[in-house]
């Protein structure tokens, strides 16, 4: 399709865009003479371009600062913006669309009278929430800072971290209707290539018409979309992004999200924190250990509570049969609805409170956590025990440090229940097995995601996995990222 | 097969060889040689253990000489169609069996144990849809799987040898009773060991080539090892007479460990080799799929999936653990007495052919 540019005539030029971006009370059009001869006329968008730095830096140099006079026929576009304009962020173009496509991301168009070309400026609102504490990645010895809406300001913080010439940042526009800036960083060098190509790959192959945030992003390029298990890591920390380039890992960082998508994942890293760099190596593997005891606490601590009590008492030594007794005596429920309804009616009170603003949330917490446990209890609907069993597994997910890794390992008790209740400690066998076939199974961006221990890198990678060695050897170069190495091994 | 990734490193073929053997046997083995070679029985597992131990050296200097072909080539190269379709089929039965066999045991230890209330149908079922699962995408995520749960399933060993020293000597002496008693228990133990024939189909997709004896080797002394602690374990704590006159030996022995969250030790070593019995499954239904895909030409994902139907109805007809070990003690001498003859011929074969190319060239 031929593209429309610029035509001589201002006047006609102004028509056609303003033409189509019709209907946006936000459209600024600011028509100036500039030395009385030449006429110029400034666009851009209001909100999302900056008001007071059009004025100081376009405006003020061209209607003010113009001291000799300008030959009308003999002036272009460059001209002016090398005599002129003050901005540092200059660039040129004749396209319509592309023109509008500026206008409406944040720039200045500046349209001289004449000129086929037009001058378009950096001139972005900087009206975004300041630099916070992340919130659903806290640290203690960490950082404080956490991306925000920004783009330019997540790849700074980037970039002020890793002051090395080979951190490519490469960008794309996703979206047929949206055309939101997705960027690709990552260290040459570092990154295996063929990782990389296949990044490239995949976000070139996305055909939608809306990007908006990591979390589509991540659906779009992951291989296996039903799979329960995330493919990337969404983080909200730039030093776990850091952490992450180093080891030979790309991240992608989509426009307006305070998040960046790190891939390849695997996946033992969601079951390790920023902070376990930090703290001292045999406090930090105890740390370490607690998340995978907690693992699978989550993950077994139901269903063998649910077959111990359902078909295999016998198995309990005598004492604790006792004590089980005790409790569920006038329980109608059976074991099975007893756990589902304690675990549905947490799921409904944690996502309730997770909508809620934070006074509201902790107040839910307390009425839901303490008042209706105590409430179901005393109304003989489920026993001491089961609300110990549950109250046990679901503070152990709050150990997980992946806010992705929790919500799919608390699903995934679920159907090991269900198997536990239908085929007792078969089912929980059958089902942990398959769990692990389909972890085995998976890949992101060709890495296997249960490596480096399946397939197993003893010399290479198992120095950073369930626990961590000291930080001489665990921050050696991971071999688990890069395919051609592992290969040549 | 364009899907099916088939390649191993040579570690996942160690625990693929370690995996491969321990079926029902690491429980009920101690009974079974006690029976002849009473407090003996141990040392005929050992020297049973050279059973797998050849099949693991052969293999590996079969497909030497053959330069890595895999099995269906190099059958072909070495026996030409015909006789290469007879001894593909006859491996096929052999694995078919096997499988059963192990199927079949699985679902009587588990009526034994811990899931009396599931109909031993039902128990085949569901372990016929996890060794599918697992290996329907090819040997590459069985040798994944294996790595891995070897360091879980350690705990098999573990176990025994918390008994190490509360058994009594006397229990083992005279150290050999008899070696026609050794030799007549040898059968029992040679059993034990079946499925390391996996070996003969495996070893061409194992991607580095170098030291694969060594990791055949390493694989096959594990599981030795294993077997030959827990006879000389059982017997030393109850004595050769009592071992052999229960099913399950081992579950008894590790039946008299009290905990104080768990009744005994028997759900754990259950929990962790039912672990160690999908593993063998998956890698048998594997190496079998790919003998019938290749025989019959058909997918190995459709072989993959329609095997689970004939190895069920097979299972279903070893259902009690008598039935099951009558008709072992019939049918698995034959299959061993063929393995046997087959790996010796077709070692001689490649070796001459071997030698007949380089001739050749000088």
């Amino acid at each position: 399709m031929k593209q429309e540019i610029l035509k001589k005539d201002i006047a006609k030029s102004i028509e056609i865009i303003s033409s189509k971006i019709a209907y946006n009370a936000n459209f600024v059009k600011r028509e100036i003479s500039i030395k009385g001869n030449i006429n110029c006329c400034i666009l851009y968008m209001k909100g999302i371009s900056d008001n007071k730095y059009i004025e100081e830096i376009i405006l003020k140099p061209l209607l003010l600062h113009i001291e000799s006079p300008i030959e009308k026929n003999k002036i272009s576009a460059r001209e002016i913006a090398r005599k002129y304009i003050l901005s540092s962020d200059i660039e040129f173009e004749s396209s319509i669309e592309n023109l509008i496509y500026f206008i409406s991301s944040g720039k200045c168009v500046i349209l001289v009278d004449g000129a086929t070309e037009a001058i378009v400026c950096s001139a972005k609102s900087d009206a975004y929430r300041s630099i916070d504490e992340s919130r659903s990645e806290k640290s203690v010895l960490g950082t404080r800072e956490s991306f925000v809406e920004n783009l330019d300001l997540n790849i700074a913080m980037i970039q002020r971290k890793i002051q090395n010439p080979n951190l490519k940042i490469e960008k794309y526009k996703i979206g047929n209707k949206t055309k939101t800036d997705v960027v690709l960083t990552y260290i040459e060098g570092v990154i295996d290539p063929q990782v990389l190509s296949e990044i490239k790959k995949r976000i070139n192959e996305i055909k939608t018409p809306v990007m908006l945030t990591s979390g589509i992003l991540e659906q779009f390029i992951e291989k296996k979309t039903f799979s329960i298990f995330p493919q990337c890591k969404n983080t909200e920390r730039p030093d776990k992004v850091v952490f992450d380039l180093l080891e030979g890992k790309a991240a992608l960082f989509v426009a307006e999200t305070p998040a960046a998508l790190v891939v390849p994942a695997v996946f033992i890293e969601f079951f390790q924190s920023i902070e376990d760099y930090s703290e001292r190596t045999i406090l930090s593997n105890f740390s370490r250990l607690m998340r995978f005891i907690a693992l699978v606490t989550v993950l077994i601590l139901e269903p063998i509570y649910l077959v111990l009590l359902s078909y295999n008492p016998g198995l309990l030594p005598y004492k604790l049969i006792l004590v089980i007794i005790s409790s569920r005596q006038g329980i109608p429920l059976p074991p099975i609805l007893e756990i589902l309804a304690m675990d549905i009616a947490i799921e409904i009170l944690r996502e309730g409170g997770l909508r809620l603003p934070s006074p509201v949330g902790t107040t839910l917490a307390i009425v839901g956590g303490i008042v209706i446990g105590d409430a179901a209890v005393s109304a003989h609907l489920v026993s001491n025990m089961t609300l110990f069993i549950v109250a046990i597994t679901v503070v152990s997910t709050f150990l997980i440090p992946s806010y992705e890794m929790t919500l799919s390992i608390r699903f995934l008790r679920f159907p090991l229940i269900i198997l536990a209740q239908a085929f007792g400690f078969l089912g929980l066998l059958a089902g942990l097995f398959m769990l692990i076939v389909i972890i085995i199974d998976l890949e992101s961006f060709g890495i296997p995601y249960f490596s480096p221990m399946a397939p197993q890198r003893i010399k290479d990678d198992l120095r950073d996995t369930m626990v961590r060695a000291p930080l001489k050897e665990s921050l050696k170069e991971a071999v688990t990222f890069k395919l051609s190495l592992r290969r040549k091994k | 097969m364009k899907a099916i990734n088939n390649h191993i490193t040579k570690n996942q073929y160690l625990f693929i060889i370690q995996s491969s053997m321990i079926g029902v046997g690491v429980l009920s083995l101690a009974s079974e040689v006690s029976k002849e070679a009473h407090q003996s029985g141990w040392i005929s597992v050992l020297i049973g253990g050279i059973y797998p131990l050849t099949c693991v050296l052969i293999g590996a200097s079969i497909y030497k000489n053959v330069s890595y072909l895999d099995y269906f080539q190099m059958s072909k190269k070495l026996y030409g169609n015909i006789l290469t379709y007879i001894f593909t089929l006859l491996f096929t039965v052999y694995f078919l069996f096997t499988e059963a066999f192990i199927l079949s045991g699985f679902a009587n230890l588990m009526i034994f144990s811990i899931t009396q209330f599931l109909s031993p149908y039902v128990i085949m079922i569901v372990s016929i849809i996890v060794a599918f699962l697992t290996s329907r995408k090819g040997l590459t995520n069985i040798g994944r799987i294996t790595e891995l749960m070897f360091y879980v399933t350690f705990f098999i060993f573990l176990i025994p040898l918390y008994f190490i020293n509360k058994g009594n000597v006397t229990n083992l002496l005279p150290l050999i009773d008899g070696i026609d008693n050794i030799l007549k228990s040898l059968k029992g133990a040679l059993f034990s060991y079946s499925g390391i024939e996996v070996c003969f189909f495996i070893i061409p997709f194992i991607t580095d080539t170098k030291k694969i004896k060594s990791s055949g080797v390493i694989g096959s002394l594990i599981t030795i090892a294993l077997y030959t602690m827990t006879v000389l374990i059982v017997v030393s704590y109850i004595g050769w007479r009592f071992a052999s006159k229960l099913q399950y030996p081992i579950l008894y022995l590790v039946g008299s460990i009290e905990l104080s969250v768990i009744a005994n030790f028997e759900t754990i070593i259950i929990f962790i080799w039912g672990n160690k019995i999908f593993q063998t499954l998956s890698i048998i239904h594997c190496v079998l799929s790919y003998c019938v895909s290749n025989l019959f030409k058909v997918s190995y994902k459709s072989s993959c999936y329609f095997l689970c139907l004939p190895y069920l109805v097979l299972a279903s007809f070893f259902i009690s653990e008598h039935k099951r070990s009558s008709i072992v003690d019939i049918i698995m001498p034959y299959f061993i007495i063929y393995t046997i003859i087959w790996m010796i011929l077709t070692l001689l074969i490649s070796s001459i052919k071997k030698r007949g190319i380089k001739n050749e060239g000088n």
